[in-house]
């Protein structure tokens, strides 16, 4: 194997569709994927050789060679947004490979297409609660994920399935996932009454803990957090950037296009982490 | 008074030697910060202090390096020598506090050290941090602004929204404390380019030079 292929060295847009075209080489193929996903290559190949690599592990036996390029390729379809693959990721959602449902999930929220949302939710219901999740290496599916694709999807749509779905996650072992719970609530239903988890987790004596519900805040677009934002024990990078998807992207009303009373004071909030 | 200061200098100082975990390190750290603000009046005793939170800004230990970080900004001019002196271009940690130091105490000796940040660190939060102290170097000079000026400029185009936010915070801070003539326009010009559409496409970005700028117009 040439080591500098994989190194993560430029390459052009025909190199990567050669590289994940050809299989002699999996870390190519890998890396490949991975390429186009994040340059957003709009070629109508990238997104046909992409859907075969994930396909290649779909309802039949893989090689972890294979499911290694196949996660790949379920995240940079997300990226691309191509409707062509919903029927793909959509499959990938039940498969035994954790985290290739963990991918799926996330570019189905990605997506942007509301399609996806019975099937997110009904594996959503299928995963259980118990005390235990707590210290599994890994849960029986990725809540997190699932949480915030669905999140995503349902933003604004006051749902009451939906938001009774979420609601039994707020009570899961796992504090992050009950940030993840907590955030698409609020998103769902518009009601920021559902952020108190998030709120409370801001005080978690884990700094990775404290960080993630300072990121969920910020995403739930609830501007009566940027005060207990600012002021959470967590890096101010983090901070600044939960400060500005407040501002950018409030869970009320379209994103601002002048400055009124609530920007300038989220802008002075962002001023005073500088 | 300073028998007493000398003698509760020695025992952080020792307790920072001997500090076995990571956690007591940031603790002990944190104790020699408290005592700081007293040392300020006897420039010996303070250096010692300065040159032992210099000495944990490369421990590779944030809590400790985020106490030493305040012990040193609270010493504020005495602490810019020491810390230019300690420059270790091969630490990249301790060269990402140092920058952070000398930012936030504001003195002219800093000009270089930001200047290097903004253009080269690979941080951004090092770079942003940089950029937004280039706003408050104390100081009025040619010599002084236009350097400045023209790492705030190089500030305005860098690919992290955050030190473009932080390079137009400063921009504002220079409008506000007053610019030479031929500065001036440059400055609000650069504020204008990130207020626009089509040359950020931040938009928290474009609202926080929207905000300079009608500050500005005052």
């Amino acid at each position: 194997m040439n080591d500098n292929a994989s190194a993560g060295q430029p390459i052009s847009e025909a190199e990567a569709l050669e590289r994940l075209e050809q299989r002699d080489d999996p870390s190519q193929r890998y890396y490949a994927a991975w390429w186009l996903g994040r340059m957003r290559c709009q070629n109508p190949k990238a997104i046909s050789l992409l859907i075969d690599a994930l396909g290649s592990v779909l309802g039949q036996p893989a090689s972890p060679d294979d499911l290694m390029v196949a996660r790949n390729a379920a995240r940079a379809l997300g990226k691309l947004q191509s409707p062509a693959a919903m029927a793909s990721l959509l499959q990938a959602l039940e498969h035994s490979d954790h985290d290739l449902r963990e991918a799926a999930a996330r570019s189905l929220g990605e997506s942007g297409d509301t399609k996806a949302l019975p099937a997110l939710l009904s594996t959503l219901n299928r995963s259980s609660i118990e005390p235990s999740a707590a210290t599994q290496a890994r849960l029986d599916q990725p809540c997190e994920a699932l949480l915030e694709a669905i999140g995503c999807l349902a933003k604004g749509s006051q749902d009451p399935s939906i938001c009774q779905a979420l609601q039994r996650f707020c009570e899961h072992p796992r504090p992050m996932v009950q940030s993840a719970a907590c955030r698409a609530l609020v998103l769902v239903s518009g009601d920021g009454q559902w952020a108190e988890g998030m709120l409370n987790l801001l005080n978690d004596p884990e700094p990775l803990i404290r960080r993630g519900a300072v990121l969920d805040l910020g995403a739930s677009g609830w501007r009566d957090a940027a005060e207990a934002i600012a002021g959470c024990a967590a890096e101010s990078n983090i901070k600044l950037l939960a400060l500005r998807q407040l501002l950018e992207q409030p869970l009320q009303g379209p994103a601002p296009s002048a400055l009124g009373e609530q920007e300038r004071h989220l802008l002075t909030l962002m001023d005073g982490l500088l | 008074m300073s028998q007493a200061n000398a003698e509760a200098l020695e025992t952080q100082l020792q307790a920072i030697a001997q500090a076995a975990t990571r956690e007591a390190l940031a603790n002990a750290s944190a104790q020699l910060v408290a005592l700081m603000p007293q040392l300020s009046e006897e420039p010996p005793l303070q250096a010692q202090a300065i040159d032992c939170c210099i000495d944990l800004l490369k421990a590779n230990n944030p809590a400790a390096a985020l106490q030493a970080l305040r012990g040193l900004i609270g010493c504020g001019s005495a602490a810019v020598e020491p810390l230019l002196n300690s420059l270790d271009e091969r630490n990249y940690g301790a060269r990402a506090w140092t920058v952070r130091a000398l930012s936030a105490i504001q003195d002219p000796r800093g000009l270089e050290v930001l200047q290097r940040a903004v253009a080269n660190d690979i941080g951004p939060s090092v770079r942003q941090a940089a950029a937004y102290g280039l706003g408050r170097l104390q100081g009025h000079d040619e010599n002084l602004l236009q350097p400045c000026m023209n790492s705030l400029e190089l500030a305005c185009s860098d690919s992290e929204w955050s030190v473009r936010y932080a390079a137009v915070a400063a921009l504002e801070q220079r409008l506000q404390q007053g610019l030479p003539s031929d500065l001036d326009p440059q400055a609000r010009a650069l504020l204008r380019q990130r207020s626009q559409q089509e040359m950020d496409d931040t938009l928290v970005v474009r609202l926080r030079a929207l905000l300079a700028l009608e500050r500005l117009a005052a």
